[in-house]
């Protein structure tokens, strides 16, 4: 074969070698497979859930019981429907909040790593200002000026997460823009923007994976912590911050109520944290000590 | 070491800079003028006016930032809409609660992140070291705030040892009693946090002692315990101070969520009962304040970082 030296192994036959080492990871598979089956959930929430997330049909604040497998909540909806549909508005923030973050960072971090110069400058003032603002503070503010609703809680969530996909990306297209093949690139007549998306950008995919699923654990805490403040997933509709926030208004009558949607919550986080693992173990195949990743959002 | 600190500091303050036009921008974007947006509905008309002088409404946009930003930087951040009382003082009446929560939550974090970050780095597959892996990952996937509600239900409700909602106690004044008010939400807090300190350090850590310096150490005669202590140690702790130093800025503004569930009387508590208030004039002053303080903070800890790594004055 002739390719040009130093070339990067062709992308698809190196991103079948990741698939192959996440694969390997049970813990990583265990995660995934958990996602899945509480994507499931919340997508056929209504043939899975034994009760109507919103019908008041039993006595309220019951505990534990054969009728109401999680008991009631204070208004005498079943909790374990509603931490069923519950599953919809955390795993939407996440996805919404991921794609935000990446779709605004990306972009930013290419610009700012491969033109460099006041580019990268400014680019970098920005999400040091970003950064400087704590992600929840920084949500808060941005739901004030938006005003409340779901696409604006994505936004407010997802435009925390825009520093981190913004450092990334340029770190590493810092590092791959002055080899071989991006020049090669450049010498065959490939415009900047042509060079940058098609060149640059396939090569530098790997710690942007990573860092979707860190993302989304974050935004699913930090949609939480929203919500239980009241400013995150409008009202009626079932939410695990939500039901926190009532569960903290009845600690003395139902105790057993606040348990239930933080259970949710770790879970979600857990599954997504063993599938981060298991895509850097994938992506950068080393031992043990895979370096450690982790956004300070989840301190909501 | 000087070149590094100029640019340091010009970065600090083009940051500051772009960052309080966009606190003073905020309440542009709001519907309405900006003095009435500060205001709220049923402000008088001389003290329209008066906020319209400090905004220096009228002037270019240039002379309205300049005519603000000078009345910020002697203290002037405007009156609060619900309380009528002045904005700084509002401010600096719910900072030393906020720091004396930062600073317990600290402590904290790094009593248990460090201790445990070395055993996981050392003894990677020992009993200990899975244990202390399986607290690291617990830690990482438990909201803060759900932490707090059940140590609440728990310690409070049920067990009632501490209160369950916590007042400000300063230490100064009763060192007891600011423990058992603050040792709920900074637990709730340091879980966390340690937990993603730990992981740091036991990474770098893990990469550290496979360097050949490590060996020469020990083949050398150095004892494994100041092999660990002077040469690990001391370089595996670079990473750790950055992410230290983010986590604390962190805690000034960051812990809305748990200071709603303790009812902690914290600067994160102030804000957002003002803007559950819409006052604005409150919010915007508490933005100002924690994003200088989080960036003056990051240019000490990079400083900090200079003095321990020569390396980083060079490049």
């Amino acid at each position: 074969m002739s390719t040009a030296p130093n070339a990067p192994t062709p992308a698809p036959r190196r991103r079948l070698a990741s698939l192959r080492r996440f694969a390997r990871s049970r813990s990583a598979v265990a995660g995934a497979a958990g996602l899945l089956v509480l994507a499931a959930l919340a997508l056929f929430a209504p043939l899975v859930a034994p009760f109507d997330p919103a019908a008041q049909d039993g006595e309220p604040l019951l505990g534990p019981s054969g009728a109401h497998l999680l008991g009631t909540d204070q208004l005498g909806r079943d909790i374990l429907s509603r931490l069923i549909y519950g599953a919809r508005a955390s795993l939407v923030a996440a996805a919404g909040a991921a794609a935000v973050g990446a779709g605004i960072g990306v972009p930013l971090g290419l610009l700012a790593g491969y033109l460099g110069r006041w580019v990268d400058a400014v680019a970098m003032r920005l999400v040091d200002l970003l950064l400087a603002v704590p992600g929840i503070l920084l949500a808060l503010v941005i739901i004030v000026v938006l005003g409340p609703g779901r696409l604006n809680l994505i936004l407010a969530i997802g435009i925390g997460a825009v520093p981190e996909f913004a450092r990334l990306t340029r770190v590493a297209t810092l590092s791959i823009r002055d080899r071989d093949f991006v020049l090669a690139a450049r010498g065959m007549g490939a415009s900047t923007p042509d060079t940058m998306v098609r060149t640059v950008l396939p090569n530098v995919l790997g710690p942007i994976v990573i860092q979707l699923v860190v993302t989304a654990s974050m935004a699913v805490v930090v949609e939480a912590g929203l919500t239980f403040l009241g400013l995150g997933t409008p009202p009626p509709a079932p939410s695990w911050g939500g039901m926190l926030q009532d569960a903290r208004s009845y600690l003395y009558q139902s105790p057993s109520y606040g348990l239930f949607p933080g259970l949710c919550l770790v879970a979600t986080v857990f599954c997504l944290d063993r599938i981060g693992r298991g895509l850097q173990l994938a992506v950068s195949g080393s031992g043990p000590h895979v370096a450690a990743r982790v956004t300070t959002g989840g301190a909501v | 070491m000087y070149g590094y600190l100029v640019r340091r500091l010009l970065q600090f303050a083009a940051v500051l800079l772009l960052g309080s036009i966009a606190v003073w921008g905020f309440t542009f974007a709001l519907p309405g003028d900006p003095a009435t947006v500060l205001l709220g509905p049923d402000a008088s008309e001389a003290e329209l006016e008066a906020t319209r002088e400090r905004l220096g409404l009228g002037g270019s946009i240039v002379e309205q930032y300049v005519s603000w930003i000078g009345h910020a930087v002697a203290g002037d951040l405007g009156d609060s809409y619900y309380s009528g009382q002045p904005v700084v003082g509002e401010l600096l009446d719910r900072i030393p609660a906020t720091v004396q929560l930062a600073g317990f939550a600290m402590a904290l974090t790094l009593l248990i992140g460090v201790p445990v970050g070395i055993v996981v780095a050392l003894r990677p597959y020992a009993v200990v070291g899975r244990v202390l892996q399986g607290y690291l990952t617990a830690g990482l996937a438990v909201p803060a705030f759900w932490l707090g509600l059940l140590l609440i239900i728990v310690l409070a409700v049920q067990l009632r040892w501490l209160p369950a909602s916590s007042d400000f106690v300063p230490l100064w004044q009763d060192p007891g009693g600011a423990l058992t008010a603050t040792i709920l939400p900074a637990t709730a807090i340091a879980v966390h946090t340690s937990s993603v300190t730990a992981r740091f350090l036991a990474t770098s850590l893990g990469e550290v002692m496979g360097k050949d310096y490590i060996r020469t150490a020990r083949a050398k005669g150095v004892p494994e315990r100041d092999v660990i202590r002077r040469h690990a140690l001391r370089n595996a702790s670079l990473p750790t101070v950055t992410i230290v130093g983010l986590q604390l800025g962190g805690f000034l503004g960051g812990t809305v969520v748990i200071e709603a569930v303790f009812n902690y009387p914290g600067l994160g508590r102030l804000l957002y009962t003002a803007i559950g208030e819409r006052d604005y004039a409150l919010v915007q002053g508490g933005v100002l304040f924690v994003v200088a303080a989080f960036l003056l903070l990051n240019l000490l800890v990079d400083v900090f970082y200079a003095v321990l790594d020569p390396r980083i004055r060079l490049t």
